[in-house]
């Protein structure tokens, strides 16, 4: 649908989250904890953290959980009884102040578990997910958004966009039918556009690179020695990939007590040393440069030749949260510099 | 600094070190891992007050298995750490030197780990205030409040293993979480898993922990790991004596004392 | 309720099974809310046995061996009480009910003792109740 333009008052805003709250629907929204911003179910309003740059973990666990239970069996006697996911136990879901990276970070999921087959489970949590995102009027070093083609008040991905505008006025997009439907249910709340420009408003992140060179570059560099350079400090824990909000291997494990048990879908990570550890004991991918390689070769060359999108939205949770300071932008950028005899 | 890349250039000219495992300036203020095994990038070194990281985790890693001659810049926590790593027998068939600091912030270099052992002091790690408020309000809580605490703590747990990956001490290469038959730690995310990872791991530490922090450091989700760390270290300090880091006080649980005293054996 | 707890004993075959035995042999009726586990050697039972335990259902414990110095290995039970030692403080730190595990040593001679721990330990573990505190944390989802 073609985006339209709204106004919403702050305090109208507020009125609109109290509104679902009270009509009962799960709200899950960024949350104070340990220091630390989180994506938590809330309960009311006041919980919600608005001051922060980005939340440490992503919200893909709405769409696709750190452990997804596929089925579930149980022997008696002879019989197996099996299951199947319960599709329609999955609550409509609001995720209230997601920032637009967090929201086109679900572009790339979109298009994994819809790349060979139509993954059911995942579809279905799509399905009843509702995406009210902020713009950003903030960003930290970490930030490289607008390099990846997104952007600070990008659209792509949110069924409704918020931009603070200043004087308890905010600008409210509403993009998608999802949003539509929300903004149907709630018009009294919001005014007509005021029609200013919503990129005075917003913070300004430089665009260093493109990922179209950024491909081209990660494939000519294939057997550089550059790989190795970078993910010398790397100490191939899971951080990275866990919080980033593209990331989507997953291991298939058996949850086993007794005569029953369930079928999982869990988070994995390539930069485990375990992941591509065959049985024989041979690893394809035996050092951590490969695995390195493979992190970024995946997100910038494959996921762009396979499913038509890049791997990566710039939130730069992965180099916030790195214990070893890897910093994905800076290599990025070091990779872009490099000269083909450099190889 | 220029003493600090005088020796390192040393090192490498005269091939006693052939990678020299230090820092340099990383994101904004971060100091980070540096690499280096061309005398011509010594430059980039650094080695301040900033630079936290415990570089001994690298020793053990399979990408550093085969290279012999190593430097490490080395703070009083991984000096512990590769004190106590060389107690384990792992470093040899490695020819380790290490570049500390002294009072005066000059750099030292130091040759072997038996010299780094005595080289290492008796103090204990310093706690920050913050982290000694946490343990203090820790030590008062009952059992109930303590459970809840975890329970708490633990919800934000996604066991990415960055704690597991940044200690020195976890150089296992196939880990009780990575064990499937039988599957000793539980695999679905729920508390359980998390209450038996951190508990496996605080054993698998008993008595082999240097106390470093590397682990509370890494997490991205800032869990509290150190009070697991130095609740332990204490109470086996109290009944099982002094948790002394040297290259042969074996590890509390690798040994006993026949008359080891306890309460709670009926 | 209180009918349903469920008491699993680790015990080492050449001390506290033995004594088991003569527990049964001499008659003496204990209670049979115990489910005896036999182990070779105090020294071969891994704290994690315990946590899988309480997670598949336990609501009680019991380690039992042989004495110090009567270890069929020589020193196995010595390992074992340091491992029991320091899995307790680590237990104290996550806020795990102890009260629910009880260690003793009873020998191959003790069968009075060992109804005696027996029926003690389950008698507490009936007035604790089911330890339904910790198996719900697998269905407590986390983040
Ligand atoms: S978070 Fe950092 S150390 Fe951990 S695997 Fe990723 S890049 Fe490596
Ligand atoms: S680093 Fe933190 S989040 Fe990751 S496994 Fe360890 S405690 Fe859990
Ligand atoms: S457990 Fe933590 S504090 Fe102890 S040695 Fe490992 S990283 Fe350091
Ligand atoms: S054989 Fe009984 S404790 Fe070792």
């Amino acid at each position: 649908m073609q985006t339209e333009n709204y106004t919403i008052t702050d305090s109208n805003l507020q009125q609109l989250l109290q509104a679902l709250l009270s009509s009962g629907q799960k709200v899950v929204a960024p949350v104070r904890a340990n220091n630390k911003v989180l994506f938590k179910e809330i309960k009311s309003a006041s919980e919600v953290c608005s001051d922060h740059v980005q939340t440490t973990l992503s919200a893909k666990h709405l769409a696709f959980p750190r452990t997804e239970v596929l089925l579930q069996y149980k022997k008696t006697g002879k019989e197996v009884t099996i299951n199947d996911f319960p599709f329609d136990a999955v609550p409509q879901t609001f995720l209230w102040g997601s920032r637009p990276c967090d929201a086109g970070g679900f572009a790339p999921l979109d298009g994994i578990f819809n790349w060979d087959s139509k993954d059911a489970i995942y579809n279905k949590r799509r399905e009843q997910l509702t995406i009210i995102s902020f713009s950003c009027t903030r960003h930290d070093d970490a930030c490289f958004c607008t390099s990846m083609g997104g952007g600070p008040g990008n659209t792509a991905g949110s069924d409704m966009l918020i931009t603070p505008a200043g004087n308890g006025t905010n600008i409210a997009e509403i993009i998608t039918d999802k949003g539509k439907a929300l903004f149907e249910n709630y018009t009294s709340l919001f005014e007509e556009a005021m029609g200013a420009d919503k990129e005075q408003y917003l913070t300004k992140i430089d665009k260093v690179f493109d990922t179209a060179e950024i491909k081209a570059k990660v494939e000519a560099f294939f057997e550089s020695k550059v790989w190795k350079e970078q993910s010398a400090r790397c100490m191939g824990c899971g951080a990275c990939a866990y919080v980033c909000p593209a990331c989507a291997c997953f291991d298939i494990q058996d949850d086993k007590h007794g005569s029953k048990g369930s079928r999982l879908r869990c988070w994995d990570s390539c930069g485990f040393q375990l992941f591509t550890l065959h049985t024989s004991g041979h690893n394809p991918r035996e050092t951590q440069a490969r695995r390195w390689r493979q992190r970024v070769m995946h997100k910038f060359s494959y996921m762009p030749d396979r499913i038509n999108v890049v791997g990566c939205s710039g939130c730069g949770r992965c180099s916030r949260a790195c214990p070893a300071d890897m910093n994905l932008a800076e290599h990025l950028e070091v990779i872009m510099k490099m000269e083909a005899e450099k190889i | 600094m220029k003493r600090l890349h005088q020796i390192v250039s040393e090192l490498l000219a005269s091939g006693k070190a052939k990678l020299v495992i230090g820092y340099e300036k990383g994101t904004g203020e971060k100091r980070r891992p540096a690499f280096i095994s061309d005398a011509n990038e010594v430059e980039r070194l650094v080695f301040d007050s900033q630079c936290s990281h415990n570089l001994s985790v690298y020793l053990t890693k399979p990408e550093y298995k085969h290279v012999t001659e190593i430097a490490v810049f080395a703070t009083p926590q991984t000096m512990r750490a590769v004190v106590r790593l060389a107690g384990e027998n792992q470093f040899q068939d490695k020819k380790l030197s290490f570049i500390v600091m002294d009072q005066d912030q000059n750099a030292l270099l130091i040759e072997g780990a038996e010299v780094l052992a005595n080289h290492l002091g008796k103090e204990k790690i310093a706690l920050s205030s913050a982290q000694e408020e946490l343990l203090a309000k820790f030590e008062a809580m009952s059992r109930e409040e303590r459970f809840a605490y975890w329970k708490e703590q633990l919800s934000n747990c996604v066991k990415c293993y960055a704690c597991r990956a940044a200690c020195p001490m976890c150089y296992c290469t196939r880990c009780t979480v990575e064990v499937n038959q039988p599957q000793w730690i539980s695999v679905p995310s729920s508390l359980q898993g998390n209450f038996e990872y951190h508990i496996m791991r605080a054993m698998h530490m008993a008595g082999r922990c240097v106390d470093c922090g590397s682990c509370e450091a890494a997490c991205p989700l800032g869990l509290p790991l150190n009070i697991i760390t130095r609740r332990m270290i204490k109470d086996i300090e109290a009944s099982l004596g002094p948790d002394i880091v040297s290259m042969d006080t074996k590890s509390v649980l690798n040994t006993f004392q026949p008359n080891d005293k306890e309460n709670f054996i009926r | 309720m209180e009918n349903n707890i469920k008491v699993v004993a680790f015990v080492c075959n050449w001390c506290t099974y033995a004594g088991a035995d003569l527990t049964g042999t001499s008659r003496i009726k204990y209670s049979s809310d115990v489910k005896i586990v036999r182990f070779p050697c105090t020294g071969r039972i891994d704290f994690m046995l315990l946590m899988k335990a309480f997670a598949e259902g336990a609501d009680g414990i019991i380690v039992s061996g042989c004495h110090p110095n009567d270890c069929h290995y020589t020193s196995g039970n010595f390992h074992a009480r340091r491992r029991w030692i320091v899995f307790k403080s680590v237990l104290e730190t996550f806020g795990i009910d102890t009260r629910r595990i009880q260690f003793s040593w009873v020998s191959a001679a003790e069968g009075a003792k060992w109804a005696e721990i027996v029926n003690t330990t389950v008698e507490r573990i009936k007035e604790l109740g089911p330890y339904t505190e910790y198996r719900e944390l697998a269905g407590v989802e986390a983040p």
